[in-house]
């Protein structure tokens, strides 16, 4: 590592040596700047009269993309004549990177920056100053092993979050849990999401903006820019035909999945674990009175299941029980009329056939979310009430039965105790 | 007319009320039961504390299924041996008419209530089997039945819906669910009463355990058998064998 850094210190050499004979103005050359700059100790003070260090540290920005760049291409308005006297305004990185003004400037760290905000992103804060790198390069701040840290000097700050109304204000911690985040942190595969493969760049915006990739509406197309297939059945599903009507109830992939702690299904903490879809996920909206009751679903799907064996099963923890998704179907949830559906008549030999194998057509026929209003439903419920009254009463007889002749008995053996 | 209980030779104050065969049935119900009870409510109630060992972990969820069908096999089994030995031995099917509930059961009911509640002055005098040991015995093989039928069927649950729709099955697990409990609740309530927490028998009613009844609770509990027994005694020589392993 560090002789390959050396290495490219020393081809760095090479490359700004003939770039200056080959660049015929050269106003001040870098070597200048440091006869000053390199030294550590160098301070001034900033307009609040705090002590701030003009240290640059010359290795790490020949080794940077700039590194070939004489200082004053970018500090172009340091007065030369009067240095050091005034400092400069700043650098405007917009010079050069021209396209990136206006989607930065449009984006809510643009936005906020233009409200005044000190805080927000400009282009060294994700970027670096004098150490800027290209993103392929594992040491680069916005490199996939090290952005998520950038992005966390801010997003991981209570402050920060606390300051600008930020209401996720540690997702770094989550996403480190992540399936995305162990892809990329642990297992260093960078195609994995990063918070730029979802929130986007230089143009990120706020998730109420219709305009940002994680606004809700537009979460599917986000993460189906990876996961092309599940988009594909997603986009299909009834989920999405409610959704794309504007229907919020309607679950969006981070609904089900979660966003920053997404995690593979496999996962036991994954909110669509075998062990936990049903109760954690589906039934936070297929058992809500709410929601229930404003698209007119029925409320027992959720109740019907938790009694049955299949959800006694997963809630003992059998992985082999059915869940929602077994019958339903995960990304292609539909309702039982569409003839795609799992769960259409149709189809059901083939869907309670996955498990059952010699699955008839009177197995697959039934109603399975029994309701004891509805007509098989009623005569089952009939069979409980009575049980349980046979119960009560056999059970309540018996406790009177012995309960008068436990009483009988004591009161004998007290007296026979007390005559002898 | 010999009596179902026997003189003890070599105790002779004590009678055998259970032979070694009935006893070894007894307690491999009550091991199945018991076996039968737990793996099966740890289904309901997998929450429970009672049933960590069979929930939260699918493979411990799966040994609960085997335990409880190896249990339930063992219980249907049992089942039909003593079906067996009831209709196929002499003992058992004097065992068997000694079971039978006749309207004496029901004055003895009657008199024993009102005996509790201090308006009669005597209590009932019993039989072989009293009633309340008669009615328990007919609760078993009922419950037994209703819940070795039931069980079956929802354990080959694939042969069970092709010969009826789905919602038997909701109706066999409601059926199965609560004559578990009613079983379950009948054996604590009553044969716990009878056998443990009884003041007359506390802490155990041993017959169960070595097969002999005491002459003097034997004629405490079973006052008209030992009537009987008392008259023939003087005319018998030799106690009757028992002849439960041969089918006759």
């Amino acid at each position: 590592m560090i002789t390959n850094h050396l290495l490219a210190v020393a081809l760095l050499y090479l490359s700004a040596a003939s770039w200056q004979v080959t660049m015929p103005v050269v106003v001040y050359a870098q070597d200048e700047c440091f006869e000053c700059h390199a030294d550590p100790d160098l301070t001034s003070e900033d307009d609040a009269g705090k002590e701030i260090s003009l240290f640059v540290d010359q290795e790490e920005y020949l080794y940077s993309i700039h590194g070939d760049f004489d200082c004053t291409d970018c500090h172009a308005d340091v007065d030369i004549e009067e240095h050091p006297g005034e400092p400069g305004e700043g650098v405007d990185c917009g010079i050069c990177h021209e396209d990136v003004v206006e989607p930065h400037l449009l984006s809510v760290h643009g936005q906020s920056v233009e409200n005044g905000s000190g805080d927000a992103a400009t282009c060294s804060g994700c970027h670096g100053k004098h150490n800027i790198l290209p993103a392929s390069d594992v040491v680069s701040l916005i490199h996939p092993l090290n952005l998520a840290a950038t992005c966390a000097q801010c997003h991981a700050d209570p402050k920060i979050a606390k300051k600008y109304d930020i209401s996720i204000s540690d997702p770094l911690a989550a996403y480190r849990e992540s399936v995305h985040g162990l892809a990329v942190l642990s297992e260093h595969n960078f195609a994995a999401a990063n918070c730029v493969s979802c929130h986007g760049g230089h143009s990120i915006r706020s998730m109420g903006d219709p305009a940002s990739p994680i606004f809700w509406k537009n979460v599917p197309e986000t993460c189906g820019q990876c996961h092309q297939d599940i988009y594909k059945t997603y986009t299909e599903s009834v989920h999405w035909r409610a959704a794309k009507k504007g229907i919020r109830d309607a679950p969006v992939c981070t609904d089900c999945h979660g966003e920053h702690s997404v995690k593979s299904p496999d996962d036991p903490e994954s909110p669509v674990h075998p062990l936990r879809v049903s109760d954690k996920t589906c039934e936070r909206c297929h058992a809500s009175e709410l929601i229930t009751e404003r698209y007119g679903m029925r409320e027992s799907r959720a109740e019907t299941f938790e009694n049955s064996f299949h959800g006694l099963a997963v809630k003992a923890g059998s992985l082999k029980a059915a869940n929602c998704a077994s019958c339903h179907g995960i990304h292609n949830i539909l309702p039982s009329s569409d003839p795609q559906s799992t769960i259409n008549p149709a189809n059901l030999e083939a869907t309670c056939g996955s498990c059952h194998p010699k699955t008839t057509t009177n197995f697959a026929q039934g109603r399975i979310h029994l309701t004891t209003t509805s007509r098989p439903g009623i005569i089952v419920n009939y069979v409980r009430i009575a049980y349980f009254w046979l119960i009560v009463v056999v059970i309540g007889g018996m406790i009177v039965h012995n309960g008068v002749d436990f009483i009988k008995k004591s009161r004998q053996q007290l007296k026979q105790r007390r005559e002898a | 007319m010999t009596s179902l209980t026997e003189i003890d030779r070599s105790q002779s104050e004590s009678y055998t009320r259970w032979t070694r065969n009935e006893r070894v049935q007894h307690w491999l119900l009550a091991v199945s039961f018991i076996l039968l009870a737990v793996t099966g409510f740890a289904l309901k109630y997998p929450e429970a504390w009672w049933a960590a060992p069979f929930a939260g972990l699918d493979w411990l969820f799966s040994l609960r299924g085997i335990l409880h069908r190896i249990a339930g096999a063992a219980f249907v089994f049992l089942g039909i041996y003593h079906a067996y030995y009831m209709a196929a031995t002499r003992r058992g099917r004097r065992l068997l008419q000694a079971f039978r509930p006749g309207l004496q059961d029901m004055r003895d009911l009657g008199t024993n209530l009102l005996y509790n509640f201090g308006l009669e002055k005597h209590p009932p005098k019993f039989d072989h089997f009293s009633y309340m040991e008669k009615a328990e015995y007919i609760a078993l093989i009922w419950g037994g039945v209703i819940m070795g039928v039931s069980g079956v069927m929802l354990w080959f649950e694939n042969v069970t819906l092709t010969y009826f729709p789905v919602w038997a099955i909701d109706l066999l697990t409601v059926v199965h669910l609560y004559e578990a409990w009613l079983a379950t609740l009948a054996i604590v309530v009553w044969h716990f009463y009878y056998v443990i927490f009884n003041p007359d028998t506390y802490p155990l009613n041993t017959s169960m355990v070595d097969g002999r009844i005491s002459e003097k609770e034997f004629r405490h509990e079973y006052f008209l058998e030992w009537q009987k027994m008392q008259q023939e005694g003087h005319e018998e020589t030799e106690p009757t064998k028992c002849s439960e392993n041969e089918p006759v």
